[in-house]
C-alpha cells in the first residue's frame, strides 16, 4: 500500500480584477493538513442570494466528513471500494441542512485527499479537479481531469444545495510517485488549459516544492486567468504529494 | 563622482554664490551621503533576497523577480541624522520632487543574488528616512571607536521589503499597470494584459460550453469602431430614465453617455447618446465592446460618478466589464460623498438610471450569474 511520504500545496484564493463587478469572493477553501492530508475549495453561485456563505460554510462541514472513514466505513460498510450514491445522498443532506441557513444558495465542490494508501478526488458542479503525476523519463503528465455537470449553455447541473440529486465525479488511484492536484473554480479553470499547468509543474520538475513554491506556481496561474479577463472570482490550489 | 554630478543643478544655485570652497563642500557631501547610502541600501536588499530565495526552488527564481516594495533608511547617530536631514530638507526646499530622484538614484535597476534571485524596483516603492533613537543620540569616544574598528564607521542603516516573487515577464506588465495607475489624468483605463498575443490564444480551455474566454480584438471597422470576430458591429442596449422619461436606445458601441455633446472632432468614433438629469457630467460614461465583452469606464472629464444596482461605486479610471449577455444598471450622478443612492425612478430626473445590456440578434443568452440547477 502506497504511503505519503511529503506533502506540500499552495494556495491562491478569490483573487480577482480590481473593480469586476462578479468577482464577489465566493469562494471558499479548507484544509486539514498538515496533520491529514485533506483539501476541500468551494465556488459559491454567485446568482445566488448567500452563495458565499454557502460555500464557508460548505467547505468546514465536508472538511471534517472528508477527513475520517466515512466513505465506506459508516455509509457503506458491506461494499468493498466507494459508494459513490451513499456519498451522494450525504452530500444531498449536507446541502438540505444548509439550505436552510442559507435559503436557495448553492455552490460547488471539489476534494481531494490521501487516505489509506489512495489517492481520492471528488466533484460536484462545474469548477475544476485535475491530477497530473511525474513519470520517468517523461516528466508531468495528466494522469485525469474529472468531470463537470454543466449544460450546454455553461450552467451547472448539479450544486451542493440545489434540489437535484447529487451524484459526484469520483477518481482514486494507488500509483506511486509524484502527483500534483490541481483544485480550481471555474474563474480560473474556465481560461487555463491544461498546458498552462504543465508550464508550471515544469518549474518543479523532480524535486520537492515548498509551499511558497507552489504558491508562487497559483499566483502565475491566476494571473494568466486575468490576462485572460477572467472576471469571476479566481481560486487556485496545487496539492504536491509523494507516495512511496 | 556621480552623486555630485547628479545633484549640481540644485548644488550650482545654492552654492554658487558663496565660492569653490563652499561648493567642494557640498559636493563632497552629497558624494559621501550618496555612496554610503547605496552601499547600505544594496547590502541590505542582497541580505532580504537571500532571505527570501531561500524558501523557492532555483528553477523558479531564474524565472521570476521580486520587487522592492520600500526602503527605509535610519541614521545611526546624531551627526548622520544631521546631515542627512539637512542635506535633503535644503534639495527638497529647491526641487520638491528631489527626494525621490535622489532615492531611485542610490537603487539599482536590479539587483542579483549569487543563487540566481533578482530583485527590481517596484514603481510603487516608496524610500524613507526614519529616526530612532539611535539617530538623535551622539555615540561616546568608546562607541566610536569599536564601530570604526574595520575602518568605517556605519552611519545609516537600511530595511528592505521585498514583494513577490512574480513572473518575470509579467513584472514589466505589472510595472506598467501601477505606473499607468498612478499617472495623473490618465485618459482610458488599461486594460491588464489583454493583449491576445500572449501564444496561448490557439489553445483549448478547460472549460466547455459556458467556459470559453473573451478576447480583445484589435481589429476595427472602417469607422474606427471595435468590432466582433465576425465583423458586425456590436449594438449596445441602453435603458434610460431621466428627465425626459423612460427611453430603449440602440447604439453601435463605443458609446459616450452625457448631458452635452462633444464637438465633432474631439467625439471620434463614439456614437454620443445624451442623458438628461440633474446630476450628469457633460462627458460622463464611456462603454465599449470588444468582441465578446463590453466595458464601461468614467469619462475623464467626469465630475460625477455612478453607482451599480448592489452599490458599486465606479472609480475615476477603473475599468469594469460587463460580461456576456449580463446587464448592468447604473444610477448617475453619485459621488462618493453622496454613496449608496437607491435606484428610484421618481428621482431619475435628479439621478438618471441607464441599464446596458447587449443585442445579438433576438438572442440573448443566459446570464453570467450562476445559478441554482433546478430538478427538471
Amino acid at each position: 500500500m502506497p504511503r505519503l511520504t511529503a506533502l506540500s500545496w499552495g494556495l491562491l484564493i478569490n483573487a480577482a480584477e480590481p473593480g469586476s463587478l462578479h468577482a464577489m469572493g465566493f469562494d471558499a477553501f479548507a484544509t486539514a493538513a498538515p496533520q491529514q492530508p485533506v483539501f476541500v475549495l468551494s465556488d459559491g453561485a454567485n446568482g445566488t442570494p448567500r452563495g458565499g456563505d454557502f460555500a464557508r460554510a460548505l467547505v468546514g462541514h465536508f472538511l471534517e466528513y472528508f477527513s475520517g472513514p466515512v466513505l465506506k466505513g459508516d455509509l457503506a460498510p458491506d461494499r468493498p471500494g466507494v459508494d459513490l450514491a451513499a456519498i451522494g445522498m450525504h452530500l444531498d443532506q449536507l446541502g438540505a441542512g444548509l439550505d436552510q441557513e442559507f435559503e436557495a444558495s448553492a455552490a460547488t465542490l471539489t476534494a481531494a485527499r490521501f487516505f489509506e494508501g489512495q489517492l481520492q478526488l471528488l466533484h460536484v458542479g462545474d469548477s475544476y479537479v485535475l491530477a497530473f503525476r511525474r513519470q520517468p523519463f517523461l516528466g508531468w503528465r495528466q494522469a485525469t481531469s474529472l468531470g463537470r455537470h454543466q449544460d450546454a449553455r455553461g450552467r451547472p447541473t448539479q450544486l451542493i444545495g440545489s434540489p437535484v440529486p447529487v451524484r459526484p465525479f469520483w477518481y482514486e488511484s494507488t500509483a506511486t510517485g509524484d502527483w500534483v492536484i490541481a483544485l480550481m473554480t471555474d474563474g480560473a479553470g474556465d481560461f487555463l488549459s491544461a498546458t498552462d499547468l504543465l508550464e508550471q509543474l515544469r518549474l518543479v520538475g523532480s524535486a520537492q516544492p515548498s509551499q511558497e513554491d507552489l504558491n508562487y506556481c497559483a499566483q502565475c496561474l491566476g494571473q494568466l486567468a486575468l490576462s485572460r479577463q477572467s472576471d469571476d472570482d479566481i481560486s487556485v490550489c496545487l496539492i504536491w504529494m509523494r507516495l512511496e | 563622482m556621480a552623486f555630485s554630478k547628479f545633484l549640481k543643478p540644485w548644488i550650482s544655485s545654492d552654492t554658487a554664490a558663496r565660492g569653490p570652497r563652499q561648493r567642494a563642500a557640498a559636493d563632497s557631501l552629497a558624494d559621501a551621503i550618496g555612496l554610503e547610502l547605496k552601499g547600505i541600501v544594496s547590502q541590505a536588499v542582497l541580505d532580504t533576497l537571500e532571505d527570501r530565495e531561500s524558501h523557492y526552488l532555483t528553477t523558479i527564481l531564474e524565472k521570476s523577480v521580486f520587487l522592492i516594495e520600500s526602503v527605509v533608511i535610519t541614521p545611526q547617530d546624531k551627526e548622520a541624522a544631521g546631515s542627512l536631514e539637512k542635506f535633503l530638507r535644503l534639495h527638497t526646499e529647491i526641487d520638491p520632487g528631489f527626494r525621490t530622484q535622489f532615492f531611485h538614484s542610490i537603487l539599482e535597476k536590479e539587483y542579483r543574488s549569487a543563487r540566481g534571485a533578482s530583485a527590481l524596483v517596484s514603481p510603487e516603492m516608496q524610500p524613507s528616512v526614519q529616526f530612532n533613537e539611535a539617530s538623535l543620540e551622539t555615540p561616546s569616544t568608546e562607541e566610536a571607536f569599536q564601530i570604526s574598528l574595520r575602518g568605517r564607521r556605519v552611519s545609516y542603516a537600511a530595511a528592505v521589503t521585498l514583494t513577490g516573487p512574480v513572473a518575470r515577464t509579467s513584472a514589466p506588465a505589472q510595472a506598467a499597470q501601477k505606473a499607468g495607475k498612478q499617472a495623473a489624468g490618465q485618459a482610458a483605463p488599461k486594460m491588464a494584459d489583454a493583449d491576445p498575443a500572449d501564444g496561448n490564444r490557439g489553445e483549448p480551455f478547460l472549460g466547455s460550453a459556458g467556459g470559453q474566454a473573451a478576447w480583445a480584438s484589435k481589429e476595427s471597422t472602417a469607422e474606427g469602431r471595435m468590432a466582433k470576430p465576425g465583423g458586425q458591429p456590436e449594438t449596445l442596449v441602453l435603458k434610460i430614465h431621466d428627465a425626459q422619461g423612460e427611453r430603449i436606445v440602440h447604439s453601435q458601441s463605443p458609446v459616450l453617455l452625457g448631458r452635452e455633446s462633444p464637438a465633432g472632432q474631439e467625439l471620434g468614433a463614439l456614437q454620443f447618446v445624451p442623458v438628461i438629469g440633474t446630476y450628469v457630467s457633460r462627458r460622463h460614461l464611456v462603454i465599449v465592446s470588444i468582441a465578446e465583452d463590453t466595458y464601461f469606464f468614467l469619462h475623464d472629464a467626469a465630475t460625477l460618478s455612478c453607482q451599480t444596482a448592489n452599490g458599486q461605486l465606479l472609480r475615476p479610471g477603473s475599468l469594469y466589464s460587463l460580461a456576456r449577455n449580463a446587464e448592468v444598471q447604473l444610477i448617475f450622478g453619485v459621488t462618493t460623498e453622496a454613496r449608496s443612492v437607491s435606484p428610484d425612478a421618481t428621482r431619475a430626473a435628479e439621478f438618471p438610471i441607464i441599464e446596458i445590456s447587449r443585442l445579438r440578434g433576438e438572442h440573448r443568452g443566459p446570464s453570467q450569474a450562476t445559478p441554482r440547477p433546478t430538478r427538471v
